[in-house]
């Protein structure tokens, strides 16, 4: 026997068994139970969470890498770093912005989840004026106002495995469900790691960090048209097939038609006491 | 009444009530058409206009329940509850995503599947992922000093002040 529900006005018609209505029930229960119960359906990674990757990651990066010890380098590059990154669409992540210098020659920079972002001297050295640095700077921003080291732990994660609704009503508080989660947590480190120090994010997600970092500086006030003259110096720098920012962004020339439209005041004058104070901050770090 | 279409009744009856507690436990769509947010991370900022650099009314713990009032770019005009009720600007990246449709994103699986995986990065899984890779103890610390080091926070102010130091006027 089947029971009819014509709901002319809204132009439905539910044609269901007697049993079927159990079912239906207990769904429309289910919503209704969940959502008194406070359980979030929809909620995706929250800044908490990616907090805690970008920390492990960071910290992989720092167990490859030397932090360089410079305290005026550092404040100064922070200075830049966090005004800018004030911003941008992300302008306070959960635990804040925290920008790290390299001792390292290798022409880099990267952005881990959670907002720790790294800046080599070799970098450093190729930045000849503070609108160029802030133009780095400003890319990396770009990377977590995008997601990309977050978005790759989505793409690689065996997400099945882990639905279990009772283990995501208790949120995993055994040692046996810690320690199971604790071996995926290493897993994805170790992808977003790979990705961010060797493969690269890719080259859409590097057109949209360089769009995101000119808009970023265009909102601050620096000169945009420094992200070219950026690109022009990686491009004589940077051999194709070499380590660092060769292995890890599309070649420059690529990315520099891409984002020329985005371009839109005409270069600006220099001006002296910002030239002085981005020579003194870091003239040793540069050396 | 027979007794089959007694029972489908009462199955319909106990569909809607379901229905009604599911949609009233959806903030988006409460009695009043208000709409609430959670803020997400330490310390937000609630500004008094959507400027990046304008100096902060009052910070709002995580968790904090604002009152959605609009969006102006990337800022969220909000309403703070009790007992300091406060009309300002919030990052709208601060707060907690907007729900989609009546329910949510119930419908999708993988969404499902995110919520849970996402809560496989908390401070307990970190500690045990440190205690399977001790070699890294040694970065964990020094970037803990680095965490700690309030020399290197910029605020409004500071950032401001770099600024115009520099010659750089802001466009937004």
């Amino acid at each position: 026997m089947r029971s009819i529900i014509r709901a002319k006005s809204l132009g439905i018609v539910l044609s269901i068994r007697p049993g079927g209505w159990s079912l239906l029930l207990l769904v429309g229960a289910a919503m209704g139970l969940g959502g008194c119960a406070g359980i979030k359906w929809n909620k995706d990674f929250t800044p908490k969470n990616k907090y805690y990757i970008g920390r492990s990651v960071s910290a992989q990066v720092l167990n490859q890498y030397k932090v360089y010890e410079d305290p005026q380098a550092t404040r100064y590059v922070n200075l830049l770093g966090q005004t800018l990154a004030k911003f941008s669409d992300v302008p306070e992540p959960y635990k804040g912005y925290h920008f790290i210098i390299l001792d390292s020659p290798e022409v880099n920079a990267f952005a881990a989840p959670g907002s720790f972002i790294f800046v080599s001297r070799g970098m450093l050295r190729i930045c000849a004026t503070e609108d160029e640095l802030a133009a780095v700077l400003a890319h990396e921003i770009g990377h977590i106002q995008h997601e990309h080291g977050v978005k790759v732990i989505r793409k690689s994660r065996n997400w099945a495995g882990l639905v279990k609704i009772g283990k995501f009503i208790a949120q995993a508080t055994t040692d046996s469900e810690i320690a199971e989660l604790a071996d995926k947590f290493g897993d994805d480190i170790g992808n977003a790691v790979g990705t961010m120090l060797r493969k690269g994010y890719g080259r859409s997600a590097e057109k949209e960090a360089d769009s995101a970092g000119i808009e970023i500086m265009h909102r601050t006030g620096y000169d945009t048209n420094a992200v070219i003259t950026m690109l022009k110096k990686m491009e004589k720098r940077v051999k194709p097939g070499s380590t660092g920012f060769g292995s890890t962004h599309p070649s420059p020339s690529v990315r520099i038609d891409a984002i020329k439209s985005l371009i839109k005041s005409p270069p600006a004058k220099a001006n002296a006491a910002r030239q002085a104070r981005f020579d003194k901050a870091l003239m040793a770090a540069r050396q | 009444m027979n007794r089959p279409k007694l029972y489908c009744w009462l199955c319909a009856v106990g569909l809607m009530i379901a229905l009604i507690l599911g949609m009233g436990a959806t903030p988006a769509f409460s009695a009043d058409k208000a709409e609430y947010r959670t803020v997400q991370v330490n310390n937000a900022k609630v500004h008094p206009k959507a400027k990046s650099l304008s100096k902060p009314l009052v910070r709002l713990p995580i968790r904090a329940k604002v009152e959605a009032l609009g969006v102006t770019g990337k800022w969220t005009k909000i309403k703070t509850g009790p007992p300091r009720s406060v009309i300002g600007y919030i990052a709208t990246k601060s707060l907690d995503p907007k729900k989609k449709g009546l329910f949510g994103d119930t419908s999708g699986a993988s969404e499902q599947e995110r919520s849970m995986a996402a809560r496989g990065y908390n401070p307990k899984v970190e500690a045990k992922y440190r205690q399977n890779n001790p070699n890294l103890e040694a970065a964990f610390s020094r970037l803990a000093a680095i965490e700690r080091d309030s020399v290197n926070k910029v605020d409004e102010a500071q950032a401001e002040a770099f600024l115009n130091a520099g010659g750089v006027t802001p466009r937004e």
